[in-house]
């Protein structure tokens, strides 16, 4: 797997919100098919990161380059259509429309019939199903994430980057989010995961990075970091 | 058969229809539009000015009528990109009220005196015709991708992107699909009327389309056409009140929306009446 060319890969990437430098410098791979964890703590300039991959700010230089393409510059509605396709923290519900309706406009940039792509979200998550008629909006927390992700799938991505998925749901829950992580890489997608629990973010991911105020503090195969003292110590709540 | 006067009161009930729905349509994206009497007003002197001074034929004048609505609600999409809610309504508003001034100081097209001797043209069956148009455009529009679209953007614009919706452009075409529509009612009104002067599209008109849209619900294209048809023929119905049909008017109107302040036609109504419940009582 490292010796073909990352599918996404990040380079010398700097984003300012004004004054306030976010990110400063990171550099990091994704490859195909494969999960990759970014964990830090609170305004360490995750979802920055992520924002900046997917086109929603613009990075102040650097590279974000896709399959080869740099997308830097590319507004966000052409990144999707790249297959890249981003979760967002709070996750975005469509609250107004019923689950159907979002699952379709998911698949909003592929003209190819919806129904095959409806059954494997369905199948990915079987209370969505029961579901379909209803609200977004109706939905408990747990729900919606499932929803926000299954939705994303409808867009078949090369590269589907979750932003805390665990944020605010119960831990029988978020397990439960988890586990779906490797069905989605068995079907050819990347996952970019930016997690503050960093403990099921390592256990799910191949390789991960750790994030501090904007820089890439430390990186490795994941098992690695996750036996790491110092990871254990910031971020596992280790002694 | 009806008579003149049942004709004439459904003629106006349907080109009220056909700018409830100019508003419906960059509304059901989310973009809220104090201006459309603005685009009707260019579709009207459009097509007056070429029936009447350049002996073009009705349906070529009415069509080009629609496309300098569309054409310069494209242009006023422009602003709308960068603007929502509350400001938005303030720029269609200020948008109206530009081109309201713009006939008045423009005497090629009659200024404050207004435009006379426009050609009798406009039948029932015209309006009829636009209507079944307009009906079915909004039908097989509401369950497609591109209406899915527009409900995504009204609901959540940054979630709307993250699916890969292209806000701009939605919004440049709702602009200008709703100034094409209004463009043609205003070219359906004028060669009805056979006289327009400004004051016949200024605020008030812009403001009357909105309440006909909003009293029969935003949820549906359906909500226009209620709400529009029900307050044009109002006013006929409350005749034998004499002097106190527009105070009965306002306070019918005042009630309706303490009572059901979502408009007539919401989603559970929608869904109960729809044979499709689902899809209709998605939307709200």
């Amino acid at each position: 797997m490292l010796a073909r060319s990352p599918l996404l890969e990040v380079e010398d990437l700097h984003v300012s919100y004004g004054k306030i430098r976010a990110v400063q410098g990171v550099s990091l791979a994704v490859p195909e098919a494969a999960v990759v964890a970014l964990i830090g703590a609170n305004g360490a300039g995750k979802t920055t990161l992520l924002r900046a991959i997917s086109g929603v700010v613009r990075p102040r230089r650097g590279a974000v380059r896709f399959g080869g393409e740099d997308l830097v510059g590319l507004p966000v509605h052409q990144i999707v259509r790249r297959r890249v396709v981003q979760v967002p923290e709070g996750r975005g519900m469509l609250a107004r429309m019923t689950v159907l309706e979002n699952l379709r406009l998911g698949a909003f940039t592929r003209r190819d019939e919806a129904e095959p792509a409806l059954e494997r979200a369905f199948t990915l998550f079987p209370r969505l199903r029961e579901r379909r008629g209803q609200l977004a909006g109706s939905l408990s927390g747990g729900e919606q994430q499932m929803l926000a992700i299954a939705r994303a799938m409808m867009a078949r991505p090369r590269l589907l980057m979750l932003d805390e998925p665990s944020l605010g749901l119960a831990p029988l829950l978020v397990r439960e989010i988890f586990r779906t992580i490797p069905r989605l890489t068995s079907e050819g997608t990347a996952v970019l995961l930016v997690e503050q629990n960093a403990r099921m973010a390592l256990q799910s991911a191949a390789h991960a990075y750790v994030l501090q105020t904007g820089r890439v503090v430390l990186s490795g195969p994941a098992a690695e970091l996750l036996a790491a003292p110092e990871v254990q110590r910031a971020y596992l709540g280790g002694v | 058969m009806l008579s003149d006067h049942a004709v004439s009161i459904l003629i106006f009930a349907g080109i009220d229809v056909v700018m409830a729905l100019s508003f419906y349509l960059p509304a059901s994206a989310g973009q809220l539009s104090a201006g459309q009497g603005g685009f009707m007003a260019l579709g009207a002197y459009t097509s007056a000015y070429l029936t009447a001074h350049l002996g073009v034929p009705f349906p070529l004048a009415l069509v080009a009528g629609g496309l300098v609505g569309g054409l310069v609600g494209l242009a006023v999409g422009f602003p709308a990109l960068r603007l929502r809610g509350l400001y938005l309504v303030l720029v269609t508003f200020g948008f109206g009220e530009m081109v309201r001034v713009l006939f008045l100081n423009a005497p090629a097209f009659g200024g404050p005196a207004g435009f006379a001797g426009i050609p009798a043209a406009t039948t029932l069956w015209h309006v009829l015709g636009l209507l079944v148009v307009l009906v079915y455009f909004f039908a097989r529009v509401s369950g497609s991708r591109m209406g899915r679209a527009f409900a995504a953007l009204r609901d959540d614009e940054a979630a709307a992107e993250a699916m890969g919706v292209n806000s701009t452009y939605v919004k440049l075409a709702a602009f200008a699909a709703g100034g094409v529509i209004a463009g043609l009612g205003g070219g359906l009104y004028a060669h009805y009327t056979l006289y327009i002067d400004p004051e016949a599209f200024g605020v008030g008109r812009s403001l009357f389309v909105m309440l006909y849209a909003v009293f029969g619900g935003l949820a549906s294209f359906w909500g226009a056409v209620a709400g529009a048809t029900i307050l044009s023929i109002l006013p006929e119905l409350l005749r034998w009140v004499k002097d106190w049909r527009e105070i009965l008017y306002g306070l019918l109107v005042l009630a309706m929306m303490l009572v059901r302040p979502q408009g007539l036609l919401d989603a559970a109504l929608l869904a109960r009446l729809s044979p499709r419940g689902e899809r209709a009582a998605a939307r709200g």
